[in-house]
């Protein structure tokens, strides 16, 4: 009956962390309702839905689960990637603090539908509170019996963990989350082979993003058929937006995918703080590509690209900048978060990263020479498409978004000599 | 990765353009190298796992949307790849940019300096044009350790020192430190590496960040010379080494080969052990004792009184009052014309070696009992093991390229039991029995017992079905007090059930206070098991020293002293009347026993230290001081020497060619690199036979083989290309050799389980030492800096017993002697057993222990009737 | 030596996972929690718990922000300033933390009470500038607020 367990985050005041108030809105509904139809049904259900991995790749998560279902190893396992590093995204964070059991009854089902025994969910270190809510919530449900030895008579058994992060943006990606877990240092893994078949202990592993897991119930809560209606054909769901910035209400924002960006930051987030313009914004995470004030018709699912870039919603991370922002001292500290977080492995990125961030840095203290932006161009050319894993891609994108988009303010600032906005905000 | 794909695992792929079939699962890297088809690379390292992290080694891929690292790249069928195109060398071009903006520009000072492969690539594909403004990142040059310079300035993060130390020597003690930018290769200590050496991490490293301090400046790879394969001579193992020599012929470096035993591995010993060659302590010219000093004369002087001596007393009281130590450290050859020298020469059979110690025993009595050829295993295929046994062994240490090995199984997910104390396989190891030392034997009856009920012999071997029938066991419920029954039957279904099994024991079965029983124990369970058996050999040439029948009862090839067929066969080659059979030689600790009580009084001792290895080591000095002649052969002058009439300076296995056989049974040369004074031993006991009235005459070690060909069934077949060159495995590709022929009869006394001998207080455990295993190693200086003071390691609650605190200075003693040693605690050993770490033997640890001599094998078992303990002051 | 209550607590971990090793960052976390930072003899203590090389212990826990091989200050103080608190000028407060504490990034206060870390984003950009202490967050931090804030900290 009630409308909240269609949503993922039903309520932006309320926390549901106690089971009965779960259960008391219709809670583990689909977890039944799984139990009946079995492991093909929810299998079907999610590719009929169409759903795509919200972690930031966008790999349809049908495919995944039945990849790690049809896998005859064993043991199997299941992990949450909770690791939300992305600078500007939150949404994650939302989910584990208001809603927290529909995550759990989304890994319940991945249980049940691949057969995997244990599930971790690996949190970011910097989410310290949210560490014992989670074992909480995880005891709640065990005793209960929707997790643990059989749950709900399934025949199936899942013990849940969390496992903390301890402070690596790079921890995030899939394979170097998987080392991480099994107490190595957080470094990607060549691929092939992939997760689904080894991934944890060399087992079949199926890694997903929180926001991926609470998408599940609710998919079989109101039928493929209904959820594929929302949003857009190639990207069907609702999907949270995380928007920070210079907005008048910062915040996550629960939408149907494909909503245009201007959408989200003037109706909703009621456009820019103290009436200023908007001069840039950042879709998806400092990941994806800067956009102008003259871009934001794009529609924010997996599907659109804006001119340059390689796709826009990423972590659907939607960061706001206004006319008094300067866009070299962004760009800086956006390449210095890269070089900060590179793992290290391969060299474009270990060694890019870091040149990237000192060009820039020269540039915002005005000491920049006519010959850096050329430089910059071809150093990040060289990371990209030549680095171990998507950071190094990342750092480069970032960086060659703000030379295109914003080319004028960086020879502003070596001309000048100085920042035309007086240095560091 | 399934067995589906491997039976049709050919693949077709086009490089450059032309296609090539290779089969699979295979990365793109190497189907291209398969044909001759170089890709740059700087992680890239065979043996390993593939890394894909230096992105030197990308490549163009049809249809894949970026470049491609085909290091780490599975090769498929269809699959059409460039290597080398103008969009690749600006990859290539741009990666060693990368790493070359933060890498010194001291290539001039730089050891690595030519055979660097940065400095190759740049070369290669064309120098950046220095358009990095920034600072580079410094770090000083750490030379905190005694043998490994770390310069991280000029890493290039290919993390293949890393690598190789974690998955090829499974040692783990180098990481990569921090992350991203700020990444070192560091050991856990920052600055002291306290790894285990074996200098993997220096031949893997592609620019000058890990150099030996032994080469340090003083060499440059295109001044080398020529350049010579060798042996190892410090263990049996017998690793394959590459001497590079200088032009004035002195070494210049030495690194491992590739040779099929250990595959580019090497132990510390192996790789900064050598130097002891050149240390200033070698003799150099043959010393006789005059007025109570050895004094310098000539090699005439010196071999004339020799044969003079040994003359006069063989005369005056016959062949038994004459003995000799053959040495493991010395080839074949040399180890023949010892014996033929003994037996025809002095009409002596007391001759016998340190082999008595471990391998004489075991092979005589497992090998006799499975078969010879059963007792032949390579160590390169421990590595493909599915179950390991290690009993009371630690091969990282008495056989470190076999431990690595053993290591490697275990990450490949093999089942490694290490049964006694295995420190080396600490972190490789799926099950640890560690029972107290009293019952330790019984238990691996026990052991054998559970594996019985799983498992029934097969095999038609009648000797071991008999010993089956007959050999007494106790029941795991019998041995629950020493170790829990389901422990005991856990790793019995561990072992009966893989189908791989290796076993692996060494001197400490050879010498177990349990008997002969533990050695039938040992052997039965690898006849139920049908496990690859590996007995270790502590010295590199004992199976060839054994061969030449450096044993009392034993002839040359060898046969059984009663064997009268061989014994026409020698005495006719030799023109020459071999001691009659009856006359029983005396075995090692028998002629000590006998110096000791004036029946022996001359002996000769070939590169051998008995004052310093053997237990009791107190006693034996008494009794070598007793002899009226003492001719000690060596290249230093041991505590052995030092009580000698006459010394002969010999030369190192470095100097000079010759044969060994390893533990494999591997038929091994060594070649002579480098000059050195000293005569080669064979050549020196050439001249003594012929002094004695034997018909010698050789004039080059390969004489001496030729006449070993001749004697010995192993042999007898062999080719001269065999002997060198092509390793030669024997027996394994031969017939069993008359010592085969093992007497059930004679092993009956000891079928019974032998009484548990009690003793009170706590079990003494020596390690062995990885570093100092033995006099040569003394000798080398950077061994010694690397070897850590002797340590007694026990656990808390022993050292809350005798209210111990680390770092106190504790007092063992016993009825024979007091040794001093630091304690250290480490809460997670076994209650009740003080290890004692580095014990090189020159701690003095060996005074404080007696010997018994075991029953049928005469080896030298440790036992103390007492042992206390006090603290220091 | 890690107290006996942190070996326990590090035993218990280990059920939760197939392999010691996978209970790594849980242990240092407790090693850490224990000691106040984590000096060789702890991460050895570590090592031998879980039946790892020292080295690898080492060299995991130099990889992670959240682990400290010195003993810093009584706390962490982890200033955001990356992008979305860039724009709320948590730079000023950087500012701040220096006058009023004499706090600097990757150094310690001369009282010994905090470590200041110029961190990176820690997911709370709706609600900026923002800072974790030790295990709390704090955030819409002003330049009074901040100081009645880590005054709170002993
Ligand atoms: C550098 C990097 C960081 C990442 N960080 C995260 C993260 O914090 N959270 C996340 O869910 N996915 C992250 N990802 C994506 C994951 O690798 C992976 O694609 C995702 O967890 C898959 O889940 P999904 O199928 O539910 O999207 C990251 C990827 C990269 C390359
Ligand atoms: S791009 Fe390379 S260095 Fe950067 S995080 Fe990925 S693997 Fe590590
Ligand atoms: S050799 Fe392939 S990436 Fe280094």
């Amino acid at each position: 009956m009630s409308k909240l367990i269609d949503r993922i985050i039903p309520d932006p005041v309320r926390c549901i962390t106690g089971i009965s108030a779960y259960e008391a809105e219709g809670g583990f509904r689909a977890l039944k309702k799984a139990a009946r139809a079995g492991p093909d049904f929810v299998i079907e259900e999610i590719v009929r839905a169409g759903l795509r991995g919200r972690g930031g790749a966008g790999f349809p998560t049908g495919r995944k689960w039945a990849a790690v279902a049809e896998d005859t190893a064993t043991p199997k396992y299941i992990i949450c990637n909770a690791d939300e590093g992305e600078p500007g995204t939150f949404k994650d964070r939302l989910i584990l603090e208001k809603n927290p059991f529909l995550l759990i009854e989304g890994m319940a089902l991945a249980a049940f539908t691949v057969k995997a025994g244990v599930g971790y969910i690996y949190l970011r270190g910097e989410y310290p509170a949210l560490f014992h809510l989670l074992e909480d919530v995880i005891a709640q449900c065990r005793k209960k019996g929707y997790i643990g030895p059989d749950f709900m008579g399934t025949g199936a058994d899942l013990e849940l963990y969390v496992h903390r992060g301890a402070g690596a943006y790079i921890c995030g990606e899939e394979t170097a989350m998987i080392e991480s877990l099994e107490g190595k240092r957080g470094q990607p893994r060549s691929r092939p082979p992939y997760t689904v078949n080894y991934g944890y202990m060399g087992k079949p592993t199926l890694a997903s993003n929180v926001e991926t897991f609470a998408n599940v119930p609710i998919i079989l809560n109101i039928g493929a058929e209904s959820y594929s209606k929302i949003g857009s054909p190639e990207s069907p769901g609702p999907k949270l937006f995380s928007v920070s910035g210079d907005v008048v209400r910062p915040g996550v924002y629960e939408l149907p995918m494909g909503v245009p960006l201007s959408e989200i930051i003037y109706e909703h987030c009621g456009g820019i703080k103290g009436g200023r313009a908007l001069k840039a914004v950042i879709p998806g995470g400092v990941s994806t590509a800067v956009l102008r004030s003259d871009d934001l018709a794009c529609r924010m699912d997996f599907t659109s690209k804006c001119e340059g870039s390689m796709g826009i919603i990423g972590s659907g991370a939607v960061i706001v900048f206004d006319e008094e922002t300067c866009m070299v001292h962004t760009a800086y500290r956006i390449a210095k978060f890269f070089a900060h977080e590179s793992c290290g492995k391969c060299t474009p990125c270990r060694e890019g990263t870091d040149w990237i961030r000192a060009i820039l840095l020269r540039m915002e203290q005005g000491l920049g020479v006519e010959d850096d932006i050329r430089l910059l161009r071809e150093v990040c050319g060289n990371i990209a498409g030549n680095s171990f894993c998507a950071l190094g891609d990342s750092a480069a994108i970032s960086t060659i978004g703000f030379l295109d988009k914003f080319g004028d303010e960086f020879e502003a600032h070596i001309k000048g000599k100085t920042c035309p906005f007086g240095g560091p905000v | 990765m399934n067995n589906m794909n491997n039976m049709k695992n050919m693949i077709t792929l086009t490089i450059n353009g032309k296609k090539f079939e290779v089969k699979g699962p295979v990365k793109v890297l190497e189907a291209a190298l398969q044909n001759n088809i170089h890709i740059p690379t700087m992680c890239y390292y065979p043996k390993i796992e593939s890394f894909g992290g230096c992105r030197m080694c990308l490549v163009r891929v049809e249809g894949m949307y970026r470049l491609q690292a085909s290091c780490s790249l599975n090769a498929e069928d269809g699959m059409v790849v460039e290597t080398e195109t103008p969009e690749i060398h600006v990859a290539r071009k741009a990666m060693l940019e990368f790493m070359l903006i933060n890498h010194p520009l001291d290539c001039p000072t730089c050891d690595k300096a030519g055979e660097c492969d940065l400095q190759d690539f740049s070369v290669l594909y064309g120098a950046a044009e220095g358009r990095f403004h920034e600072r580079k990142r410094t770090e000083p040059e750490s030379t905190k350790d005694p043998l490994i310079v770390r310069n991280m300035e000029r890493c290039i993060m290919c993390t293949k020192c890393t690598r190789v130390c974690a998955e090829l020597q499974g040692a783990s003690a180098i990481n990569v430190i921090g992350r991203g930018k700020h990444t070192s290769i560091e050991p856990f200590s920052g600055s002291k590496f306290d790894c285990e050496y074996c200098g993997a991490c220096i031949i893997a490293c592609p620019v000058g960040s890990l150099m030996s301090k032994l080469h340090r400046h003083n060499y440059r790879p295109w001044d080398t010379g020529e350049q010579f394969d060798s042996t190892c001579s410090y263990c049996g193992v017998g690793c394959g080494i590459h001497m590079q020599i200088r032009e004035d012929g002195t070494l210049q470096r030495l690194i491992p080969a590739e040779s099929e035993v250990n595959q580019g591995l090497l132990c510390a010993r192996g790789f900064f052990g050598y130097e002891y060659i050149s240390s200033p302590s070698r003799l150099t010219s043959p010393l006789i004792r005059k007025d109570g000093k050895l004094v310098p004369v000539s090699w005439q002087e010196a071999l004339k009184y020799v044969a003079s001596r040994l003359k006069e007393i063989r005369d005056a009281s016959g062949g038994k009052s004459l003995a000799a130590l053959a040495s493991p450290k010395c080839t074949i050859e040399d180890n023949y014309l010892l014996q033929k020298l003994m037996r025809a020469g002095l009409g002596s059979n007391n001759i016998d070696s340190s082999a008595r110690m471990g391998l004489a025993g075991l092979r005589r009595i497992v090998g006799g009992l499975l078969g010879h050829a059963r007792t032949v295993s390579y160590v390169s295929e421990m590595a493909q093991s599915d179950a390991v046994l290690t009993v009371c062994s630690d091969p990282v240490t008495e056989a470190p390229v076999l431990g690595v090995r053993v290591r490697n199984a275990y990450d490949s997910g093999a089942a490694v039991i290490t049964f006694g104390h295995a420190p080396g396989l600490r972190h490789h190891r799926s099950v640890t029995m560690q029972p107290r030392l009293k019952e330790q034997w019984h238990v691996l009856g026990a052991l054998l017992s559970a594996v019985l009920e799983i498992k029934k012999p097969s095999g038609s071997r009648e000797m071991m079905q008999e010993l089956l029938g007959t050999l007494m066991l106790p029941t795991p419920e019998d041995m629950d007090d020493a170790m829990p029954r389901e422990v005991v039957r856990k790793v019995a279904e561990t072992l009966a059930t893989s189908a791989n099994v290796s076993l692996v024991a060494g001197r400490e079965l050879a010498c177990s206070l349990a008997g002969p029983w533990s050695i039938m124990v040992f052997a039965a369970l690898a006849h139920v098991l049908e496990a690859k058996v590996y007995l270790i050999s502590e010295g590199p040439n004992e199976h060839g020293l054994l061969d030449m029948g450096c044993e009392p009862d034993m002839l040359p090839g060898p046969a059984p002293m009663t064997d009268a067929g061989a014994r026409r066969m020698i005495e006719g080659l030799w023109d020459a009347r071999l001691p009659s059979e009856k006359e029983k030689g005396l075995s090692l600790m028998e002629i000590f026993e006998a110096a000791g009580a004036g029946d022996v009084k001359g002996l000769y001792v070939m590169g051998e230290n008995p004052a310093r290895s053997l237990p009791d080591s107190g006693f034996v000095t008494d009794a070598l001081a007793k002899l009226d002649l003492l001719v000690v052969q060596d290249i230093f002058m041991t505590e052995t020497a030092e009580l000698a009439h006459v010394v002969l300076p010999a030369k190192t296995w470095i100097e000079r060619k010759g044969t060994y056989i390893n533990m494999e049974r591997r038929l091994l040369g060594i070649d002579a690199g480098v000059g050195a004074e000293g005569k080669e031993d064979w050549s020196i006991l050439s001249e003594l036979c012929e002094a004695l009235g034997l018909k010698a005459g050789y004039k080059r070690s390969d004489d001496v083989f030729s006449e070993v060909m001749k004697v010995s069934p192993y042999y007898c077949e062999l080719h001269a290309s065999n002997i060198r060159g092509e390793t030669c495995k024997w027996p394994a590709e031969g017939g069993d050799g008359h010592e085969a022929i093992l007497d059930l009869k004679a092993l009956r006394p000891y079928l019974d389980i032998p009484p548990v001998v009690e003793g009170d207080g706590f079990d003494i455990v020596l390690e062995k030492p990885l570093f100092l295993n033995g006099t040569t190693a003394l000798h080398s200086d950077a061994l010694l800096r690397i070897s850590k003071e002797p340590l007694a390691r026990m656990n808390t609650a022993l050292a809350d017993s005798y209210k111990i605190r680390p770092g106190d200075t504790l007092r063992f003693f016993s009825e024979r002697g007091e040794i001093e040693i630091k304690a250290h605690i480490d809460p997670y050993l076994p209650d009740n057993t003080v290890y004692l770490t580095d014990t090189q033997e020159s701690a003095g640890i060996l005074k404080y222990f007696r010997y018994n001599k075991m029953p049928f094998t005469n080896a030298p078992c440790k036992y103390t009737q007492k042992t206390g303990l006090k603290r220091g002051e | 030596m890690l107290p006996a209550e942190a070996v326990s607590q590090i035993n218990n971990t280990l059920e939760k996972y197939p392999d010691s090793r996978s209970a790594l960052l849980p242990a240092l976390y407790i090693a850490q929690r224990h000691v106040g930072h984590l000096p060789l003899d702890a991460l050895h203590a570590v090592a031998t718990l879980l039946d790892l090389p020292d080295a690898h212990v080492r060299g995991v826990a130099s990889f992670h922000v959240m682990f400290r091989d010195s003993p810093g200050g009584r706390h962490l103080v982890q200033l955001c300033t990356n992008v979305s608190c860039m724009l709320a000028a948590s730079s000023g407060l950087l500012d701040v933390l220096k006058e009023h504490f004499g706090l600097r990034p990757g150094a310690t206060s001369p009282d010994n009470r905090f470590t200041l870390l110029e961190g990176e984003c820690i997911g709370e950009c709706e609600k900026v500038p923002a800072m974790l202490v030790d295990s709390d967050v704090h955030t819409g931090l002003t330049a009074e607020s901040i100081i009645e804030i880590l005054a709170r900290y002993e």
